[in-house]
C-alpha cells in the first residue's frame, strides 16, 4: 500500500488548519505527517483536534500506524493518541481494516496504570470548571484514557 | 463602559508561523494600496495577532481573516494569487450575526505598528470584546481562543466582563436557544456564573 500523500489528502488537511510543519512541507510523506502528528499530540490545541484525527485516520487506512510505534511519545501524548485512535476505531465510516487495525494500535498502548495521572484535555489552556464540563459529557473511551475532549 | 488598555500586553514582534503568515498577507495588500485604509478584524487571525508572540503555541492556520469593518468601504482587496501555500482570504462578513458588544467600534486596538504597514491601518476588536464573540459560539476551539486571550489581556475582576457580556446579549441576542451556550462557555472560562436575561 502506497504511504504517499496527495495533493488531495493535502487540500483535507489545510482546509483542518494543520499547523505550519505539514502544510509547508513540499514533499509531505508518511513520516513527516507523524511527526506533525506527534507535535499536536505534545502541544494540541482544541483547534487542531481533528487534523490529528484525520493524521491518525490516514495512517490507518494505508497501514502505516507503525510508523507511530517508532518515534517517542511522552505518556501524556500516548493517552491522548490512543483516545483518538479508539475514538476513530468506533467510526462506521472508517472500512473493517482500518477499525480493525485502530482497534489493536489502541489496546497496544493501553497500559492500566498510564491513566494515574491527571486527566488530560486537547487543549492549550483548561480551567478546573471548563475540565469538570469536559468530563460531564464523558464516554467509555474518555474514561479509560483519562482524556476529555469533543471527537464526534 | 471603556475597556482596559492594554497596549503595554501587546507582541513587541511577530513569531509564529500563523502570525507571520496573516503579517505577510496584511503587508501584500498594504503594497498594493495607494491611500490610507482602516481595517478591523476579528476571529482567529485577531487571535493569532494578539498571541504572535507566543512561540510555543501550536496554533493552527486559519483560512480566511474575518473583517468587521472596512474603511472606506469601497477598497477592493485582491487575491494575492502569488502566496505561498496556504493561500488566504478575506471574509468581509462584518459581525452583525455575532455576539458583540454595541460599542465595539469605539475599543479597538490599533495593531499596525507592530505589523510595518504603510497605508494599511489594522485595528483588532479588543480581546474583551473578541472574547465576547468566541462565547457566543462556544465551541472548544472557542473555549481555548478565550482562555488563552484571557490569561494575557484580562486580569482582576472579571465583572467588567460580566456586564459587557450581558450588555451584547441585550442588544443583539444570537438566538434563545444559545443562551446556555453564552452562559456555559463563560463560566468555562472565567469560573465564575453568568446569568443573562
Amino acid at each position: 500500500m502506497t504511504r504517499q500523500v496527495t495533493d488531495e489528502d493535502m487540500a483535507r488537511f489545510a482546509a483542518l488548519g494543520y499547523p505550519a510543519q505539514v502544510r509547508a512541507s513540499s514533499e509531505l510523506d508518511a513520516t513527516s505527517l507523524v511527526e506533525s502528528l506527534r507535535h499536536v499530540l505534545e502541544s494540541p490545541s482544541a483547534r487542531l483536534l481533528k487534523a490529528a484525527a484525520l493524521s491518525v485516520r490516514w495512517l490507518a487506512n494505508h497501514d502505516a500506524l507503525d510508523l507511530v510505534q517508532e518515534v517517542y511519545l511522552s505518556p501524556e501524548a500516548t493517552r491522548r493518541l490512543g483516545f483518538v485512535a479508539e475514538k476513530l476505531a468506533q467510526k462506521n465510516s472508517l472500512d473493517d481494516a482500518a477499525r480493525h487495525r485502530l482497534r489493536g494500535f489502541a489496546a497496544d498502548l493501553h497500559e492500566p496504570s498510564m491513566t494515574e495521572g491527571s486527566a488530560l484535555t486537547f487543549s492549550a489552556a483548561v480551567t478546573d470548571t471548563y475540565l469538570e464540563k469536559l468530563r460531564g459529557e464523558t464516554d467509555e473511551t474518555s474514561q479509560r484514557w483519562q482524556v476529555f475532549a469533543e471527537l464526534d | 463602559m471603556s475597556l482596559p488598555d492594554i497596549s503595554e500586553l501587546l507582541p513587541e514582534c511577530v513569531d509564529t508561523p500563523e502570525a507571520m503568515r496573516i503579517m505577510r498577507f496584511l503587508q501584500f495588500h498594504d503594497r498594493k494600496l495607494s491611500n490610507s485604509t482602516k481595517l478591523t478584524l476579528y476571529g482567529s487571525a485577531a487571535v493569532s495577532l494578539y498571541l504572535a508572540d507566543s512561540d510555543n503555541y501550536n496554533y493552527g492556520y486559519t483560512n480566511d481573516i474575518d473583517i468587521g469593518r472596512m474603511e472606506p468601504e469601497s477598497v477592493e482587496l485582491s487575491v494575492d494569487e502569488d502566496a505561498v501555500d496556504p493561500p488566504l482570504k478575506f471574509q468581509p462578513f462584518g459581525l452583525e450575526n455575532w455576539l458583540v458588544h454595541p460599542d465595539w467600534e469605539l475599543a479597538t486596538v490599533d495593531f499596525s505598528p507592530i505589523l510595518n504597514l504603510h497605508y494599511l491601518r489594522v485595528e483588532l476588536l479588543h480581546p474583551i470584546d473578541l472574547v465576547i464573540t468566541k462565547l457566543g459560539r462556544g465551541s472548544s476551539q472557542d473555549i481555548e481562543d478565550s482562555l488563552l486571550l484571557r490569561r494575557r489581556y484580562i486580569s482582576g475582576t472579571t465583572a467588567h466582563v460580566a456586564d459587557r457580556t450581558r450588555c451584547a446579549w441585550n442588544y443583539r441576542p444570537v438566538s434563545k436557544r444559545e443562551r446556555r451556550t453564552v452562559e456555559d462557555a463563560f463560566e468555562s472560562v472565567f469560573e465564575e456564573p453568568l446569568e443573562l436575561e
